[in-house]
């Protein structure tokens, strides 16, 4: 027999959008770190990175609300905002004007909607949802580089569209989540911005 | 069968049960009977379920350091006079003022007011949200430490940004002149001016405006494929729109200062509020201007800037009540100076056709 078979953790009912930041040490702990090869430390990392970007693309990270993206790095939103900066700034006339835009865009903006959900009284992470925000570009990033592919404008606005309708599914749960009942809708709303802005630059690049 | 509440089934090495009560500490064979356990409570015993209790306020409030941090808050408030009168208005105060005298468990009935934040500021119902986002703000250093510059600040913050949807939705529809104003909301924006509204118009209207120019340049273009994109728009549009509503009320400030009227007399986050609510129309205006007609644009254009002209007067004007004639003109001057640039440098400098 079991030895504890009943014992039902605590479920907080009245706070159950509460989430602690965790980084990822908290997943290596008990493994050895120190004496293990450099690559093998990289690709640990990447591998992390690429499960991340695969979670973001299946639908599962809508019915879950984002929780895969729990454990928190900022590297795969920095791949992905590179990425994009350097795919955007490709044909423009003002190339380093388009990739810096890009790179406030994506950072600035994720930090003041995190800013702005903790100000509506959100139980946030700041890390956490600048994680999820940065992840979540990476169906726009896609659509980026298929129009960089096929430059024809009405493909473009197809895979912009998708891309975007895409991105906010995935984190727009998230965000609601964390947010007091008649709150939401102002904590969504610069979500939603904020990848409006991305696609924009996408659509006009 | 469920079992009461606090109480847990465990089961020994050699599989008998047990059951043991966390709250009272005691250890017993039998099961607990659900006799003297009333029935509403049956049901959630098995999962403990938050609720909230007056008990769970006491807490931040009973310490000494919240005490402190909520001095600091008055201090503050006293300083700036519309927000002591708010402060004396609100349902906030008149709970915390009976907190702080009594230490016992407040009536429950009052519990709805302090979790809505409905009215006045809230700082009551603040506190209780607030020192837990402060906490996760500051990266996770919960162990309460005392009040840093950062929590009292993003408290402050929080109070600016105590609004609902539906609060801020019903301030968007003042600026619509038809069907008559709703009195009571434009009461509400004089009396607890908030910054969420004024923030996001203005950041929506900066990317609206720099995207329609844009898209409004490549249907025009004559080849669309060969369209590039002008990303110098997005600074432009961002430094007239954040630097106009930064400016007006430094602007307020500086003119105030050579007179010897009192600063109490202004509330400049209500300058602030009403100017970056009047932005508003711009978002509908800069969408219409993607229609490639020159007359239809200025057309809208003039419509927008009369509807932000209208918002600001009736919520903005009548309030300004100064001795000195000149002061008078600049405080009304400022964002309507601002309205006016705003759409008229968006007409002028964002489409192609007028750009060289």
């Amino acid at each position: 027999m079991a030895y504890e078979p009943t014992y039902q953790s605590p479920q907080f009912h009245g706070g159950d959008g509460m989430v602690t930041p965790s980084g990822s040490i908290e997943s290596q702990q008990g493994r050895c770190t120190l004496d293990e090869p450099v690559t093998e430390t990289i690709m640990r990392d990447l591998r992390s990175i690429g499960m991340k970007l695969k979670y973001v693309m299946l639908p599962r990270a809508r019915e879950d609300k984002g929780q895969g993206l729990r454990e928190w790095d900022l590297w795969g939103p920095l791949v992905l905002c590179l990425a994009l900066g350097i795919m955007l700034s490709m044909h423009a006339e003002q190339a380093s004007l388009a990739f810096g835009l890009v790179f406030i865009i994506v950072w600035v903006g994720s930090g003041i909607v995190t800013i702005n959900a903790l100000l509506l009284k959100g139980k946030i992470s700041f890390f956490q949802s600048v994680c999820v925000l940065g992840y979540c570009i990476f169906p726009l990033v896609i659509a980026a580089f298929c129009s960089l592919m096929l430059n024809v404008i009405w493909l473009k606005v197809i895979f912009v569209t998708i891309g975007f309708t895409w991105a906010t599914g995935a984190s727009v749960n998230f965000m609601s989540e964390l947010l007091p009942e008649d709150r939401k809708a102002l904590g969504v709303y610069p979500v939603w911005l904020f990848y409006v802005a991305i696609a924009w630059l996408i659509l006009i690049s | 069968m469920a079992l009461p509440p606090n109480w847990e089934r465990y089961t020994t090495e050699d599989g008998k049960e047990y059951f043991h009560n966390a709250a009272l500490n005691k250890t017993q064979w039998e099961r607990p009977s659900c006799d003297e356990v009333p029935l509403a409570s049956l049901n959630t015993s098995d999962v403990f379920t938050y609720k909230p209790s007056a008990a769970d306020l006491e807490v931040p409030r009973s310490t000494a350091k919240s005490q402190e941090l909520d001095d600091l808050f008055m201090g503050v408030a006293a300083s700036e006079p519309t927000e002591l009168v708010s402060l004396k208005e609100g349902p906030g105060d008149e709970l915390s003022s009976s907190g702080r005298s009594t230490n016992s468990a407040l009536p429950k009935a009052s519990l709805p007011t302090l979790q809505g934040a409905g009215g006045g500021l809230g700082f009551a119902a603040g506190f209780a949200a607030g020192a837990a986002a402060a906490s996760a703000a500051s990266g996770g250093d919960g162990q309460g430490s005392a009040p840093t510059f950062s929590s009292w600040l993003l408290l402050l913050a929080q109070s600016l940004f105590d609004v609902s949807t539906d609060d801020v939705v019903r301030r968007l529809k003042l600026l619509v002149p038809y069907p008559a104003q709703d009195r009571s909301t434009a009461e509400e924006l004089r009396t607890r001016p908030d910054f969420y509204g004024p923030f996001w118009v203005a950041t929506t209207a900066v990317l609206f405006l720099a995207a329609t120019g844009n898209f409004a340049r490549l249907i025009e273009s004559p080849h669309p494929s060969l369209f590039k994109a002008d990303y110098s728009l997005v600074p432009l549009a961002a430094s007239l729109v954040y630097g106009g509503l930064i400016a007006v009320p430094i602007l307020a400030r500086v003119s105030v200062f050579f007179t010897d009227e009192e600063v109490a007399n202004i509330d400049f986050k209500k300058i602030i509020c009403v100017c970056g609510y009047g932005l508003a129309p711009s978002i509908p205006v800069s969408i219409l201007c993607i229609i490639p007609v020159g007359f239809l644009r200025w057309l809208f254009v003039l419509g927008g800037l009369a509807l932000s002209l209208y918002f600001i007067k009736g919520n903005l004007l009548e309030d300004i009540s100064v001795k000195v004639r000149w002061l008078q003109l600049t405080l009304i001057a400022a964002p309507v100076i601002l309205q006016v640039l705003v759409f008229f440098i968006y007409r002028v400098r964002f489409f192609a056709g007028d750009r060289d």
